[in-house]
């Protein structure tokens, strides 16, 4: 029996570290550093949970730090802490609940699962306003209406920002001169994620009726995790394969699905720059394609606008009594090697609200 | 045709003279799935480039079910191959970032493997804590310290690695390094002690431990090797992909399992040839490719690789009185 109690001892012992050690709170800018002489009556105390590891949400929370850092020189008294949820909705489950006991004046919430729907309705009853960011919940619906959950989210529409995608890679394909029919390839992430089928949807929406019309013949259409990329890449070889890599075009739902398929043209002998490739998520990896001249094109949303906004819409719906749509979509960029540098400074740089939200306030 | 009814002669007359019914078997069921793949897409899934594809595709899966096998021919399991071939990769692509050594890189890829392996080993053999459970904690630490140190990146820039995952006289190194490593694993497994010893361990443990063997010992070898395995995947992913990223093979450890029992290994241990993950981990890989060189939707290539799955192991385990 002591050998059971050993065992119930260190498996409570690795939980306990491993949540203290992951959940733990990463960065709390306590109070604003006191400038004695400004005594002002306005105060932002923000909570802020999301998964932290990795470099696209440390964009978004570069966003809202530099939200924070404005407020602050205007004098406000902001109080905000960053919760790394990972993608436990456990662990985003007691950062929300540890917001409603603080009353804290908002939260501003990546879900990262449908599970905390919940708790974030439980936050709207106490009176503690809910903002999302990047993505929604209740994709696969929720009782009654959404701002039941939530006041707005803000994010990017995937179906959207998937047909500029679309129209983009046709309107380099005239470009080209490639005779037509045009054979392509769409390479999906797993049915069921749902970012990855709005844009699947979207690119469909753009693509079909062209399929129709006989100017686009699809030869591969294919899904794998797109979060792994031994699988993009081995997808990619087993599409090589099936169309002998006699295709003229490919969009990719992520970055992985395009990185995957450029390193399988590579290897394989081909030269991807002889392909148009157009991906989605415009990552580092993916840049650095572009720079070349092995990817066209990817799509770039704007995490650090979601951030951003995700502080002033806080602040505005406190001091403003600002009501927010329902849906606030991120502007996207298209990024290809002649304006990769203007279209990242479109999505990476500080933007006020009332350019996608006619009517939005601005300013302090 | 003609390939096809010599494979047939082939195949009859070496089911009824081979004398290694533990072999024979997962090779039936490989060869079936290559027939059936070369009769449906011949042009397509025969071509020089798709055959060598395979070949690289499934090298890291088949060393990762050689690893897998030695716990699961005790009777135990080992659930951590994933994340620890995710930690392996890691932490050698950041050593060779660092020092610009490969000899070092590859050295604390296997260390970090072996070290896992070894943790998983004592903590089952001393702690008494299940090999169910020990791995599943191994499993999500391993993955959250791959995270960690990570925060989520990825590293490229791993030229070094290409001699990894390039190919000599037009075989893949991969699949040399595997090749290499089965053999090796059946050297341990049918020629060494320790090898009788672990499927004695899983045919009766109750009986090796009376006779005085440690088969506590034996057991954190077994372990301690399965995450040698685990840290040689590591290494030929990053020789492939030339990229570690964080969410590498997440998932690994059921395709490792599933290798493992489409090559003949029983769940309840001390049966199975050493030899027969690699066949499952190659049968695994041509299902998956096969259903994407056909056009399978998503939906229906998990469906099949499902039915496969227990076609397989029902004429696996065909013969057998019951089993758990």
């Amino acid at each position: 029996m002591r050998g059971r109690k050993i065992v119930v001892g260190l498996l409570l012992f690795m939980l306990v570290g491993m949540s203290v050690w992951s959940s733990g709170c990463i960065s709390g800018s306590k109070t604003t550093t006191g400038e004695e002489t400004q005594t002002t009556e306005k105060t932002l105390k923000l909570y802020v949970t999301m998964p932290l590891g990795n470099p696209y949400f440390q964009v978004v929370k570069e966003g809202a730090e530099a939200a924070v850092d404005e407020l602050r020189k205007a004098g406000v008294k902001v109080e905000v802490k960053f919760f790394n949820a990972e993608s436990d909705p456990s662990k985003q489950l007691s950062h929300i609940e540890a917001g409603i006991s603080s009353k804290v004046d908002a939260l501003i919430v990546v879900p990262v699962s449908d599970a905390v729907a919940p708790a974030l309705k439980r936050a709207m009853e106490a009176g503690v306003p809910v903002i999302l960011v990047d993505r929604d919940v209740g994709v696969q619906g929720l009782k009654g209406k959404k701002t039941d959950y939530r006041i707005t989210a803000i994010a990017t529409d995937n179906r959207k920002a998937a047909q500029e995608q679309a129209k983009f890679f046709i309107q380099y394909m005239e470009k080209t001169g490639k005779p037509k029919p045009w054979r392509i390839v769409i390479l999906n992430g797993l049915p069921g994620v749902y970012s990855d089928s709005m844009r699947r949807l979207g690119i469909h929406d753009v693509i079909d009726p062209l399929v129709e019309k006989g100017d686009i013949k699809i030869v591969a259409e294919q899904y794998t995790d797109s979060t792994q990329l031994e699988k993009t890449y081995n997808l990619a070889q087993s599409v090589i394969a099936a169309t002998g890599g006699k295709f003229d075009g490919v969009l990719a739902i992520n970055c992985l699905l395009a990185i995957g398929m450029i390193k399988a043209l590579k290897d394989a002998g081909y030269d991807p720059k002889d392909y148009v490739i157009v991906g989605f998520d415009a990552s580092d990896d993916e840049l650095k394609l572009i720079k070349s001249g092995e990817e066209v094109a990817s799509v770039a949303q704007a995490p650090f606008l979601m951030g951003y906004w995700g502080v002033w819409t806080a602040y505005y719906y406190k001091y403003k009594n600002w009501k927010p749509p329902s849906e606030i979509n991120t502007p996207i960029a298209i990024v290809t090697k002649d304006n990769m540098d203007e279209a990242l400074k479109l999505v990476k740089s500080p933007r006020p609200l009332s350019e996608v939200v006619p009517g939005a306030p601005s300013g302090t | 045709m003609k390939d096809f009814s010599s494979l047939k002669s082939l195949l009859k007359s070496f089911l009824k003279n081979s004398k290694n019914k533990e072999l024979s078997k997962p090779l039936v069921a490989f060869i079936l799935v290559y027939v059936a793949s070369a009769i449906l897409a011949p042009e397509r899934f025969l071509s020089i480039y798709n055959q060598r594809s395979l070949l690289l595709q499934a090298s890291p899966w088949i060393i990762m079910a050689c690893g897998e096998q030695f716990a699961i021919l005790m009777g135990s399991i080992d659930l951590s191959a994933g994340s620890v071939t995710a930690l392996s990769s890691l932490v050698s692509a950041l050593v060779l970032l660092e020092t610009n050594s490969l000899g070092l890189a590859i050295l604390s890829g296997l260390g970090v493997g072996v070290l896992a392996g070894l943790t998983n080993g004592l903590l089952i053999s001393r702690l008494k804590i299940f090999s169910f459970v020990t791995t599943l904690a191994m499993l999500v630490a391993a993955r959250g310290l791959v995270l960690a140190i990570s925060g989520g990146q990825t590293y490229t820039n791993l030229t070094a690695f290409s001699k990894l995952g390039g190919a000599v006289a037009g075989i893949p190194v991969p699949f040399i390094v595997a090749v290499t490593f089965v053999m090796l694993t059946w050297v341990i497994l049918k020629k060494t002690i320790i090898g009788r010893y672990i499927y004695a361990i899983g045919g009766n443990e109750e009986a090796v431990r009376y006779s005085g063997i440690n088969a506590d010992n034996v057991k954190t070898f077994a372990f301690m090797y399965a995450g040698f395995a685990y840290g040689i995947t590591g290494l030929i992913f990053n020789g492939i992909l030339l990229a570690a990223y964080p969410w590498l093979a997440y998932g690994g450890e059921l395709t490792a399992i599933a290798s493992c029992v489409l090559g003949g290994i029983q769940l309840t241990g001390g049966v199975g040839s050493p030899i027969g993950p690699a066949f499952g981990g190659y049968i695994m890989t041509m299902i998956t490719n096969i259903l994407v060189i056909l056009g399978f939707s998503a939906d229906l290539q998990y469906i099949v690789t499902g039915i496969v799955l227990v076609v397989a192991s029902a004429f696996l385990t065909r013969g057998l009185k019951y089993v758990k």
